[in-house]
């Protein structure tokens, strides 16, 4: 399959006053078309430079940046590269700009001077992709915070990019609002085969990409499957993260002595590894 | 001994307008003297109202609010001690540092509270290493410092007021796993040297299980549950029917007790997980000593 993103020895910094905020340092990274990839890092390294990067919010100093194969700073071809791909942000809030669901989920194709009828159909899958059309004609400011941000998702979907880089989507969302977007998120992979970098600082989330990706002092400390990442306990822990309880609990026991499989994930995994593991005896 | 208490209270939003809504509707609960309570409800459950409640900033439009016994609009006046003795942290408290440096940030509740220059700095120097940082960092600009460190400061700023009672909205809300733990084991260890009473307002429910004795659920601006953490956390059906969730690790232990596993329901951290576990596979013979 062919990479949708491609990053070249890509060098960033915001400057000397702002050491501590995500530089990037000789990074190269590809992501191949529709593939879901998680991005995890501790604060500052480097993990939302990355989708800024990509977004061509902001333009490497060193090295180029692709995005399906077009090159970021080609000013000619700024535009073209930029409608490949959606952003999704922490704060829906902040990403919504009309007072009525189907008029802000319009505003993207309007602005790309999409037929009208044309947009009509957009909006309308686009509710449906997210599970909200039944509150089309609701006011955004009335929503719960995971619905605003399935509007939000909504709104770059009817864009057709072909990768969606989402930020922190679910930091500021309660449990239930967290697991609608996820939900969403595993959807528009499914359904419209859609490329996903998903940048995340809950373990739990990472651990439903194909691929993990982990961030530290602006290069890439570790990559692979969850399952990969996730049995390197110690050194996630060294690189200020976590890994999911139930992971954490099977290692606590194993390294207790009990023999028990590598690689458990989820909170069922879990189960049925330990009721294994008791009913061996 | 009680130290906060709410009686019938209740809060309308736009009382005799249109727009009128019920965000708390006969509210009654009590808080020990000392306890850590954690508030879990969906968004627009009511929990914010119901915190701007216990400082005085948001006045009960029916019922009472009792801070040691005694109603606090008793003598509206006087609303502003009050303040002074129970403290509260917003979200994202970062967004409201201003002063020229971390320091002066820092000593801005005290100054207000009137207090000498010497108690003013023992009082700084003592929040600053509560929350951990450096003598370095005071003299800052709180502006150039990163994100982590600015929510240190921001809380540093509430510390230094060494209220009875502490209220934090989503205190480690969008920090990385290391600064959540580091923050949470900060104020935790701060709370069993000081006998600080604390609220914690949450959606993580793993933060949740390490840190507090009590949970109230609110659902609709009423109390759904309020109990021990352990207790709260056995409901797993009635929290996934409000909007909330256990933790993880809870969800093992569901899980394994349905396979008929002779473990107990309310586990909720994974410490507590190996400790029920390890003693079940050694007795098996499993495992090494």
């Amino acid at each position: 399959m062919a990479a949708v993103i491609e990053l070249e020895h890509v060098t960033f910094s915001y400057g000397e006053e702002a050491e501590d905020q995500g530089f990037i340092e000789d990074l190269s990274l590809s992501v191949e078309e529709g593939s879901f990839v998680a991005v995890l890092g501790h604060n500052g390294s480097g993990k939302s430079t990355i989708a800024k990067l990509l977004s061509g919010l902001k333009l490497p100093q060193k090295g180029r940046v692709f995005v399906c194969g077009i090159d970021t700073s080609d000013e000619e071809r700024e535009l073209e590269a930029k409608k490949n791909i959606g952003m999704v942000f922490q704060t829906p809030d902040n990403q919504i700009v009309a007072t009525i669901v189907e008029e802000d989920v319009a505003f993207g194709p309007e602005n790309l001077g999409v037929e009208p009828s044309e947009i009509r159909r957009r909006v309308d899958e686009a509710l449906a992709a997210v599970g909200m059309e039944e509150y089309k004609d609701h006011a955004p400011n009335k929503l719960s915070g995971g619905q605003k941000q399935r509007v939000a998702i909504a709104g770059v979907l009817a864009m057709q990019p072909r990768c969606m880089v989402l930020d922190e989507p679910t930091a500021m969302l309660d449990p239930r609002g967290r697991g609608e977007v996820m939900k969403t998120i595993l959807r528009l992979r499914e359904q419209y085969g859609m490329t996903i970098v998903l940048i995340t600082h809950y373990m739990n989330e990472a651990a439903m990409a194909d691929r993990v990706v982990v961030m530290d002092d602006g290069r890439v400390a570790a990559d692979g499957t969850p399952r990969e990442i996730f049995s390197q306990v110690q050194k996630l822990k060294q690189l200020g993260l976590d890994v999911p309880q139930p992971t954490e609990l099977i290692d606590q026991l194993k390294q207790a002595g009990i023999d028990l499989p590598d690689g458990i994930l989820t909170v069922d995994e879990c189960v049925q590894a330990v009721t294994r593991a008791f009913m061996e005896e | 001994m009680t130290i906060l208490e709410t009686k019938k209270l209740r809060h309308i939003y736009g009382e005799g307008t249109p727009f009128e809504q019920a965000a708390l509707t006969e509210v009654d609960f009590t808080v020990e003297s000392g306890t850590v309570v954690g508030i879990i409800g969906h968004s627009g459950s009511g929990k914010s109202t119901l915190v701007q409640h216990f400082n005085g900033l948001l006045k009960p439009t029916g019922g009472e609010v009792l801070l040691k016994g005694k109603s606090i609009w008793d003598e509206p006046k006087k609303i502003r001690e009050v303040r002074f003795q129970v403290g509260l942290v917003f979200q994202y408290p970062e967004y409201q540092l201003f002063d020229e440096t971390v320091e002066k940030d820092i000593a801005f509740g005290p100054k207000n509270m009137g207090l000498d220059e010497n108690e003013i700095a023992r009082r700084v120097a003592h929040a600053a290493d509560v929350v951990g940082l450096s003598e370095r960092l005071l003299k800052r600009s709180p502006f150039d410092l990163s994100g982590g460190e600015k929510r240190r400061a921001a809380l540093a700023g509430v510390i230094a007021m060494e209220s009875d009672v502490l209220i934090l909205d989503e205190p480690t809300a969008g920090l990385d796993p290391r600064g959540r733990d580091s923050i949470l084991d900060r104020l935790l260890r701060f709370q069993r040297e000081s006998g600080t009473t604390m609220l914690i307002v949450s959606h993580s429910m793993e933060d949740m299980a390490r840190v507090a004795d009590k949970i109230m659920v609110l659902d609709h601006g009423r109390i759904a549950l309020y109990d021990e953490t352990g207790a709260v956390f056995s409901r797993a059906a009635e929290l996934k029917a409000l909007g909330l969730d256990v933790p993880q690790i809870t969800g093992v232990f569901h899980g394994l007790r349905k396979n008929g596993l002779p473990v107990e329901e309310n586990v909720y951290t994974v410490a507590k997980g190996r400790d029920t576990l390890l003693p079940l596979f050694r007795e098996r013979g499993q495992g090494t000593c």
